[in-house]
């Protein structure tokens, strides 16, 4: 294993920002550590460049405690989310910055520099300062600046949280390639979760201070381990169920079946029951099909291409849940408010988590 | 070729990717600097306050106990010198608050033209040690003044009225600046709700404007008290019978060698002025920011008969400052103050006192305390605000502590701490660099909080960043930090100078006759009856400061930086 955290603890007097995680990390992956703000995520990458102080655990390069290593000698790359590049020198001085610390030799350096340069399309800004850079450009000098003493670990902090959207979409792609071309083993932190699953190899979702998952994004996205995991990633909707025998919940006053269970079921112990809504189906025709529900629209709002409809199980107002539909269908099934329509729940689409 | 080619960036990465290992480790780094910051502090700071205390406790016969202060206590002399000190300062401190008040805010909230000028016309007084008022006002309304001589009159200028005058003229500058600090920013849209709400200007003042202000007010107050309570070049020159507690101290310790008793009135003054700055200290700390992300900044409007009444006052006060600024300048080009009116430059050829010699020994002097006081306040900053470090509370402390410590209690410490050659700081004593870095920790309070001010505004994220790409301590500082915060270091450098040319009480006990100072050098000049050449002397050093001042305002705006105030 390239990187290896064990039982990493970290603590702000009586808060514990990152509470014993163990996370291995493998050569040349891109790996987001994601959660809301406050889940330690920012702490846990500080831990890791060594700008804090771990309270307990350790932390391992390539079999190599870290613990004793200053930052700036664990040669790890950083971008800031501020980009902090240094104001009073222009961009080949900030580039060369890291070079320079490690006294590469002069034509060494220049020929670095304009190695990184070229990578990231900004050749011709070389004297220029940083603040006559707009901010996409300064986050490019930011990672060429990072990547110029060739790092071990390349670790971003929210490096594309400052920008405005389009120049986040643009660069999202350049610094996964760039990544990728280099094969650089980074660490990313993010609280964006469209970031997250189009550039991770794979994710890490955080919650006070704790892992509650570890996986690809795909994998993260449709099979979530927790119900925060469930609820923090795209819609879910949830609903107060009991379990009830052979796999099976009952939801009101019907039973059905439930293929993912992520709790021990034990009879008549309330769960919530998880579905997206893109999961949710509405029954065509009269033919009675397995896990049919009735519901109640509730709401329909027009979104331009689908509507969303809000409906609520069995006409419960507290048990309401959504589910998308195109314009065709809702021609075809042609429906209003108040109308009590059969739902589908398909059995493999379903997760069971306590409550 | 593939990228993965030209940059491994893994383990395998190739030796340049370790850092440059130098001789001595990061942390030996982070000590010396924290020793460099700490050793002085408390060699210069501390233990002369340590040793005045002390010494205040010791009898003449080399026993020690509380007599001396009993001594003191049950002198009748003592109360009234301690009531003439008081009421004194108060008369002043008021006055002074009032006519600052009214023309800071005749500078920030009236349309009145020509506001730099009458700026910096205000400022003068700053520019000249604190006997150069006294002087003034001795040569307008002295015995032999203009007034008396041209009118007939006979006003007798010497004593309360003289002092009271004199302070309010020299602390009138120190309250100006603080008070437009106050006044500069206001948040217009309370003001557009109060007269929305049918306020008039006088119930907006009271209480929008004057609540506004307020703790710039009380700051203004202590600070002001402080500086008149302490000051010992103006009594002196100016007080006649009227004893206050700085003269005293010089008296006792100058005029009759009782070095005990002079410590005991040191303590007794150092009570008022650090009671002043504590509750200054703590007051600056309440302050919250009037303004926010959505304030608009207050633009003024035009008012001719409120202005009218404004201009006048700003005109009043400058006139007031000019004439007895003014009356030094002219007295120093003519032959016999007040019999022979003709004028010459005779007075600028000294020949008492050493001549030009203190004058040059006070610009060498203030060189000193300049490269000196950059680099002490500099480095006690920058150790306090960047290293973590179990000392740095104490280090802050004792970093602001010389604000409460008048310079006559400094000074006398001094005397007490290094007049011992078993002292190691005894082989300095009597030289021109110990009367620096007397100045450089008298004033090291306010030059170290522009230090801290300005360190605090470099994002601390630079320093990571440096640390990050393997940037050492040292080298972070010498490649970022300095280079971002040098126009302070230059602004630094010229409050130090220009203090250690004005400063009197401080040095007063340190000078020796082969190293006078310039405001010294006044001093005796004044007492010897010498007042034109004492007005010349005053006019050469108030000279030196605004050309110092000029040359790097001037030099600042060459280079582009205009954030930077030199007048702090």
């Amino acid at each position: 294993m390239f990187l290896s955290l064990r039982d990493v603890t970290k603590r702000f007097g009586s808060l514990t920002a990152v509470d014993s995680v163990n996370l291995d990390i493998e050569e040349g992956e891109l790996i987001c550590f994601l959660g809301p703000s406050g889940c330690g995520k920012t702490t846990l990458l500080r831990l890791v460049a060594g700008l804090e102080r771990m309270d307990a655990g350790r932390i391992e390069m390539a079999g190599k405690d870290l613990s004793k290593t200053a930052e700036r000698d664990r040669n790890f790359g950083m971008v800031f989310q501020s980009y902090s590049l240094f104001p009073n020198m222009p961009v080949g001085k900030n580039v060369a910055y890291g070079l320079e610390c490690r006294k590469w030799r002069r034509e060494e350096i220049r020929a670095r520099v304009d190695e990184l340069l070229t990578l990231v399309h900004l050749t011709s800004e070389i004297e220029k300062y940083p603040s006559q850079l707009s901010g996409g450009q300064q986050q490019r000098v930011a990672l060429a600046r990072a990547l110029a003493p060739e790092p071990y670990v390349l670790l971003l902090d929210e490096p594309l949280s400052a920008l405005d959207a389009k120049v986040r979409l643009t660069l999202r792609g350049e610094v996964r390639k760039l990544q990728q071309d280099l094969g650089i083993t980074t660490i990313m932190v993010t609280h964006d979760q469209e970031e997250a699953l189009t550039m991770a190899d794979r994710i890490v979702v955080m919650n006070v201070g704790g892992i509650e998952q570890v996986g690809a994004p795909a994998e993260i996205y449709g099979d979530p381990a927790t119900s925060f995991v469930a609820d923090f990633i795209g819609t879910m909707n949830f609903l107060d169920s009991r379990a009830s025998t052979d796999g099976r919940v009952r939801l009101g006053t019907t039973e059905i079946d439930c293929a993912n269970w992520r709790v021990e079921p034990r009879p008549d112990q309330p769960v919530r029951l998880a579905v997206r809504p893109e999961d949710v189906r509405i029954a065509e025709g009269s033919d009675s099909q397995p896990n049919t529900v009735t519901a109640r629209v509730e709401w329909i709002e027009f979104l331009g291409s689908t509507y969303r409809i809000t409906l609520a199980l069995g006409g419960d107002e507290n048990q309401k849940f959504k589910t998308e539909l195109s314009a065709n269908m809702m021609r075809d099934l042609n429906f209003s408010i108040g109308t009590d329509l059969p739902v589908v729940l398909p059995p493999e689409r379903l997760w069971v988590y306590e409550t | 070729m593939g990228l993965r080619d030209v940059n491994p960036g893994a383990v395998t990465a190739p030796a340049k990717a370790a850092i440059a290992a130098s001789g001595i480790s990061e942390r030996q780094v982070k000590v010396a600097f924290t020793l460099m910051a700490a050793v002085p502090l408390v060699v210069f700071v501390l233990y002369p306050l340590w040793a005045i205390l002390h010494k205040s406790f010791i009898h003449k016969d080399g026993s020690w106990g509380l007599d001396n202060y009993v001594y003191y206590f049950t002198e009748p002399k003592f109360i009234t010198i301690v009531t003439n000190s008081f009421t004194v300062s108060i008369a002043s401190t008021v006055v002074t608050l009032i006519l600052a008040y009214g023309f800071a805010y005749a500078l920030h909230r009236s349309a009145i033209p020509y506001k730099k000028l009458w700026l910096l016309i205000a400022m003068l007084p700053l520019f000249a040690p604190s006997l150069v008022q006294a002087l003034g006002f001795i040569l307008v309304l002295g015995r032999n003044g203009v007034i008396n001589r041209v009118f007939g009159t006979e006003i007798d200028i010497y004593g309360f009225w003289g002092i009271f005058f004199s302070n309010t003229l020299y602390a009138l500058p120190h309250a100006i600046l603080m008070l437009s600090a106050a006044l500069a920013v206001a948040d217009a849209r309370l003001y557009e709700s109060a007269r929305m709400l049918g306020g008039s200007s006088w119930r907006i003042f009271w209480t929008v404007t004057l609540p506004a202000t307020r703790y710039g007010v009380m700051s203004t107050v202590f600070v002001v008290f402080t500086i008149v309570i302490t000051d010992f070049g103006n009594p002196m020159v100016i007080g006649g019978d009227y004893g206050v507690l700085a003269t005293e101290i010089y008296n006792q310790v100058s005029g009759q060698a009782n070095f005990s008793l002079g410590a005991v009135i040191g303590m007794l003054l150092l009570i008022p002025a650090a009671i002043a700055v504590v509750v200054e200290r703590y007051v600056a700390r309440r302050q919250t920011a009037a303004i926010t992300e959505g304030s608009v900044p207050l633009t003024v409007r035009q008012n001719p008969r409120f202005d009218a009444a404004m201009l006048a006052l700003v005109v009043l006060i400058c006139l007031c400052v000019l004439a007895i600024i003014g009356m030094v300048v002219f007295a120093s080009f003519v032959r016999l103050w007040p019999y022979n009116m003709s004028l010459t430059l005779n007075n600028y050829d000294v020949d008492v006192q050493g001549g030009y010699a203190p004058l040059w020994t006070s610009i060498w002097m203030s060189c000193l305390a300049a490269v000196i006081g950059v680099v002490m306040v500099t480095v006690a900053a920058y150790v306090i605000q960047k290293l973590e470090n179990p000392f740095t509370r104490f280090l802050y402390f004792l970093a602001i502590l010389p604000a409460a410590v008048p310079g006559m209690v400094l000074g006398l410490g001094y005397i007490f701490a290094f007049n011992d050659p078993i002292n190691p700081v005894y082989l300095i004593y009597g030289t021109v660099l110990m009367l620096a870095i007397n100045t450089v920790y008298h004033y090291h309070a306010q030059g170290f909080l522009i230090a801290t001010t300005s360190l605090k505004q470099i994002s601390s994220t630079f320093d990571e960043a440096s640390a990050m790409l393997g940037g050492s301590f040292l080298f972070t500082m010498r490649k970022i930090t300095l280079p971002i915060i040098w126009p302070t270091l230059i602004s630094l450098g010229v409050f130090f100078f220009m203090r250690a040319m004005v400063t009197l009480a401080a040095v007063i006990f340190l000078v020796s006759p082969g190293n006078n100072l310039a405001a010294v050098s006044v001093l005796l000049l004044d007492d010897a009856g010498e007042t034109t050449q004492a007005a010349a002397f005053s006019t050469l050093i108030m000279a030196v400061v605004i050309v110092v001042l000029l040359t790097f305002q001037g030099l600042l705006r060459l280079f582009g930086v205009r954030n930077v105030s030199l007048i702090s």
